[in-house]
């Protein structure tokens, strides 16, 4: 059964061709790396916020550069949170730009064959069609999953510095 | 002188008078010697005439014989006629069936000839051709031998297409060497030696190697089915020879890029300058980072080589200032870092979002190109539109292709870049006021 499935997608990745293997590549670091962040986000900030929060309670509420050290406390965990983001924006962008190389040499594997065999026999186009067609679908696919996930990691972020803020405000 | 001349006229008469009693005389005499021959002859046929009759009786006697004769013999040819047309047709009848046999036992050997000179098998034993050329060519009847030999092969030839059979045979090497190798023979689908795909060339009556083999993974399996005696995975080409051919024909990488044109070019100039910028603007960054965080490490010892560095050696020369007055200095100074870090981030970026339009810019000449040849030469042709159309395709490839690392590299640099300018906007005030307290 699970025979029948891998050979499924083998076939699959045999029509997509070697464009497909980048979309491929790309989903699966694409994917690490909102894991990553949402693994941070929900579990590793919240032990480093705590951190931060105890080593400001030994200042003094009464120094010179207040704001200063607040806001370096802020800058620097809305940075960490935000870390990795643009790259993650970058490869949802890059994605359909991917998909659109594969229609590209799919066409270009289409009109080899015409060229070579001289003919516009449809049978003959079809591998090429594939070609250009199932990488852009896995490239859409790709970056509709990943631009989903971003936005609703940029909101919880934007909301956690917001949070943060707030608790700061209280300590200091 | 009147008597004279009448004397003389009567003399001269008396004369003449005289001659043709003569003449009279002589012929009487000549016409009695011919009346009495004449007699003589009539006498003679009439003696022959009962001759004569009897000897006519004879002939005619003698020809009813022939004519009897005649009839018997036009009877008998008559007859013999028959028998000869009879056995005409007969002969018709067998010779029309056997010169069916040899024409389409020419015919044949003809076609089976054609098959086999462009067949693998050819390089086992090429006397065979030979064998087939005599029988296509010949003028004579085969006789029954010849006629066996030549279904021998043909099954023979049937059998071997089906198997898979090594042996030694001439082989010219990619480096136009004749040598003779060990072949492996899959049907009439595949021939290798070392692992390289072979061809049969007629021309030179030797198995000859592809000059563009299939690939890598392709010529490790047939090392690997060569060696092995056991059922193992091989590439054959089922079509004998002509997808293998058209390998050869797939454009190379170069053969794409000269199929861009100038855009194409221009594109790759850019993008490698795009690239080449970044990989240097990559490398200043992270110096100035490792540097950067090796200051924030140790804040108390400021070293000038960096930016955090000269923005503290500014707040600490200027420290019992007001806040006010302290905030500009060093925000004078975080400016002044701030461009040093950011400078040519942009030319990237620009680069990045020229690419793909200049791939656009090549697509629209290829397609300029491909109508040009429509108006040109009509629709008839594909091969003449597939021109243009290839250059439209591969400087949108070229385009996309430089983009996507260069979009990669701008992503880089800008947070690269933005966590710096962060560290010395927000942070270094912050950094500095908890060390001091």
């Amino acid at each position: 059964m699970i025979d029948l499935y891998i050979d499924d997608l083998f076939s699959f990745f045999d029509k997509g061709g070697l464009v497909l293997y980048f979309v491929f590549f790309l989903a699966i670091i694409l994917w690490t790396l909102l894991i990553e962040r949402y693994v941070y986000v929900s579990f590793t900030y919240k032990k480093e916020k705590k951190a931060i929060i105890k080593e400001l309670e030994d200042i003094p509420s009464q120094t010179k550069f207040k704001d200063e050290i607040k806001r370096y406390f802020l800058h620097s965990s809305s940075f960490k949170l935000k870390s990795g983001l643009d790259l993650i924006k970058t490869m949802i962008m890059v994605c359909p730009l991917i998909g659109l190389l594969g229609t590209v040499t799919g066409m270009i594997e289409v009109f080899d064959v015409m060229a070579i065999t001289g003919s516009s026999d449809v049978k003959s186009m079809a591998n090429g069609v594939s070609m250009a067609t199932i990488p852009t679908m896995a490239g859409m696919a790709v970056a509709l999953s990943g631009i989903l996930f971003e936005k609703k990691l940029e909101l919880s972020i934007r909301y956690k510095i917001q949070k943060f803020e707030l608790e700061l405000s209280k300590v200091i | 002188m009147i008597r004279y001349i009448l004397t003389l006229t009567l003399f001269s008469t008396l004369s003449f008078s005289m001659d043709l009693t003569s003449l009279l005389q002589s012929v009487q005499n000549d016409s009695k010697k011919e009346m009495q021959a004449e007699k003589q002859r009539l006498q003679t046929f009439i003696d022959n005439k009962e001759k004569q009759k009897e000897l006519l009786n004879q002939t005619e006697e003698e020809l009813k014989k022939e004519e009897l004769r005649t009839d018997k013999l036009k009877k008998l040819i008559e007859e013999k006629e028959k028998v000869l047309t009879k056995k005409e047709e007969e002969l018709k009848i067998k010779a029309a069936n056997l010169g069916e046999i040899f024409g389409s036992v020419r015919q044949t050997s003809s076609d089976f000839l054609i098959n086999f000179q462009s067949s693998l098998t050819a390089s086992e034993d090429s006397n065979k051709e030979e064998q087939f050329l005599k029988l296509s060519n010949s003028k004579k009847l085969a006789n029954i031998q010849e006629l066996k030999e030549f279904w021998h092969s043909m099954l023979d030839e049937i059998i071997k297409s089906g198997n898979i059979a090594q042996y030694d045979a001439d082989v010219i090497l990619a480096s136009g060497e004749k040598t003779k190798e060990k072949v492996t023979r899959v049907g009439l689908f595949a021939a290798t030696s070392n692992g390289k795909y072979l061809t049969y060339s007629n021309d030179m009556k030797s198995l000859v190697e592809l000059t563009v083999q299939p690939s890598g993974s392709a010529v490790q399996l047939a090392k690997d089915f060569e060696s092995s005696n056991e059922i193992s995975n091989i590439i054959i080409d089922p079509t004998r020879g002509t997808l293998f051919e058209m390998i050869a024909n797939n454009p190379t990488i170069m053969d794409r890029i000269t199929q861009g044109g100038i855009v194409g070019y221009i594109i790759l100039i850019l993008g490698a300058l795009g690239l080449l910028f970044a990989l240097f603007k990559m490398i200043v960054l992270n110096i100035s980072s490792i540097k950067i965080k090796k200051q924030m490490k140790n804040i108390s010892e400021i070293n000038q080589d960096n930016s955090l560095g000269k923005i503290a050696h500014i707040f600490y020369k200027n420290s019992n200032d007001s806040i006010n007055d302290l905030e500009i200095k060093i925000g004078q100074a975080i400016l002044k870092e701030t461009t040093q870090i950011k400078k040519g981030q942009s030319f990237v970026k620009l680069l990045a979002a020229v690419t793909p339009l200049l791939g656009l810019l090549g697509t629209v000449t290829g397609m300029i190109a491909t109508f040009q040849a429509i108006t040109l030469f009509g629709t008839g042709d594909p091969k003449l539109m597939a021109g243009g159309i290839s250059t439209a395709l591969i400087t949108t490839v070229l385009g996309l292709v430089t983009a996507i690392p260069l979009l990669f590299a701008y992503t880089y640099i800008s947070s690269k870049s933005e966590e710096l300018v962060s560290i010395l906007e927000e942070q270094s005030i912050g950094l500095l006021a908890k060390t001091l307290k």
